[in-house]
């Protein structure tokens, strides 16, 4: 797969511009994490709940403002939501100008990776704004790994809208898309932050290490989350070969 | 009659004639009912709740599953059918016929939706009163169906939209799963909360609360009015977005 700079640079600026025409999805992508973190911070109770978080080897039980957690995983899921949205449509808007520019000479190589650096500048903007805009309510123990947890999460997402994007059509693509992160941040993702003894298949969806490093650094003053983060890497690693393996043979096949 | 009849052919035939569309409706809602109940399982029955988890977490996926597959539907059938939609204006068609078509073809497909989340919910439910549940599970179909064609009126691009369609449903589904304890107004206001709450007391109990079924019919009124203004507004604007930012601007 060869990459030439130039033209790399030349994809990711276009798309850049032909985005920044359009500043509505810019402006809604960073205004859904604030408008989420701020109705769940009204809404909820400002009670706490006991959870229990990795400690040495073995579990502490830590007491967590009801505002904090319902606000960590409300951020967790828009930016997962915004990351898969993103993969999906900047996939979709590309399939066809994308197959033309293999035509004239551009490399899979560069399409990918423009389109890659586009989701993750995309994912970068709306973590920033929404780390920002979380620290009016919680400030995470070790800032680092959180925006750490956060962006492993948004990009893993960012990757299942690649794929999902490459593989059907708009319609069934955005049920895929919505559905997958809101089940398994908001229902399952939850539910193994506040219970310890969930089922084992819970650990096997895609927001369950980071989430454990997200409450972890948050909530703590020490990472004993590792693990955890070398899964979620191990994830991210794996569905990005995925992506751009299909991503790499549709651009050629055309 | 037979316009309408021949819009909401158009409209099915163009969903169910992709298999994928069909096993997607298919496999989503059993994915969520129990997806939401396995969930639920770990969970303690807390004070706040009257029902054993697990039928907690299968009722609120039935009736997220019922009212977020339409609305999706609903969003994408105005957007991919707005410049048809724009010429048939154009040589005469009414506004209001294609608008009642839109939603008579979302009431179709909240019938449809509705009933296989129903019958996937009764198979682990005992439900109480099964007429009533499965007219309130529709009920939370044509909410978020119509709340898909007033966003899809007014922002008629698909990624744009979905993200607009969030800011309600993400939030809407957190606070209608029944695990999360609020202390709030502010979730009355979402679109599921009525119609959840009549589902939950007709699975229960087999019955439902005057108060609450008047203010699920309001809040559909009033977003069939928002969606009347809004759709047969969007059939003579330009559908770039920015033209229709500026437009609202003045």
């Amino acid at each position: 797969m060869r990459i030439g700079y130039t033209r790399l640079r030349t994809v990711v600026w276009t798309t850049l511009k032909e985005n920044m025409r359009n500043p509505v999805l810019l402006v809604l992508g960073l205004f859904l994490p604030i408008y989420l973190i701020g109705v769940i911070n009204f809404a909820a109770p400002d009670d706490s709940v006991r959870v229990m978080l990795p400690k040495g080897g073995g579990d502490t039980a830590v007491e967590i403002g009801l505002r904090n957690l319902y606000g960590i995983i409300m951020a967790s899921s828009a930016v997962a939501l915004i990351g898969g949205l993103t993969g999906m449509f900047v996939i979709q808007r590309a399939k066809q100008s994308d197959s033309r520019l293999v035509v004239v000479g551009y490399g899979p190589g560069e399409l990918i990776g423009a389109r890659f650096l586009f989701i993750g500048l995309m994912v970068a903007v709306v973590i920033g704004v929404t780390v920002g805009f979380l620290a009016l309510f919680v400030v995470p123990e070790l800032i680092a790994w959180f925006v750490l947890g956060l962006l492993v999460a948004s990009l893993i997402y960012g990757m299942a809208g690649i794929l999902v994007g490459v593989i059907f059509d708009k319609l069934a693509g955005t049920y895929i898309i919505l559905f997958a992160p809101l089940l398994d941040i908001l229902i399952f993702g939850y539910s193994s932050v506040v219970n310890t003894d969930v089922d084992v298949w819970f650990r096997v969806l895609p927001s369950y290490h980071p989430l454990q490093v997200m409450f972890d650094s948050a909530f703590t003053h020490q990472m004993d989350t590792l693990a955890n983060l070398g899964w979620s890497l191990i994830y991210l690693v794996v569905l990005s070969g995925i992506a751009i393996s299909v991503f790499y043979w549709v651009t050629r096949s055309g | 009659m037979s316009r309408l009849a021949t819009g909401v052919k158009l409209q099915a035939y163009s969903f169910f004639r992709r298999p994928l569309n069909v096993a997607l409706l298919l496999i989503i809602p059993p994915l969520v009912i129990e997806g939401y109940a396995a969930s639920m399982q770990a969970f303690p029955e807390m004070p706040f709740m009257e029902t054993p988890p697990t039928d907690v977490g299968r009722m609120s996926g039935a009736v997220f599953s019922a009212a977020f597959l339409t609305g999706i539907f609903g969003l994408f059938q105005v957007i991919s059918s707005l410049n048809a939609d724009r010429r048939l204006v154009l040589t005469g068609y009414p506004r209001v016929t294609l608008l009642v078509t839109r939603i008579a073809t979302i009431l179709g497909f909240s019938l449809v939706v509705s009933g296989i989340s129903y019958a996937v919910l009764a198979t682990s439910v005992d439900v109480k009163a099964p007429a009533l549940a499965y007219l309130f599970l529709v009920l939370s179909g044509i909410v978020y169906g119509l709340l898909g064609v007033v966003i899809g009126s007014a922002v008629p691009r698909e990624l744009e939209g979905s993200i607009i369609l969030l800011f309600v449903v993400d939030a809407d589904a957190f606070f209608s799963s029944g695990f999360i304890s609020l202390d709030s107004f502010l979730p009355k206001l979402f679109p599921l909360h009525y119609p959840h709450s009549l589902f939950e007391s007709a699975v229960v109990d087999g019955t439902y609360i005057s108060n609450d079924v008047l203010y699920a019919v309001v809040y559909i009124l009033a977003l069939s009015v928002i969606a009347l203004i809004v759709f047969t507004g969007s059939m003579s604007q330009g559908s770039n977005v920015k033209q229709r930012v500026s437009g609202w601007l003045g």
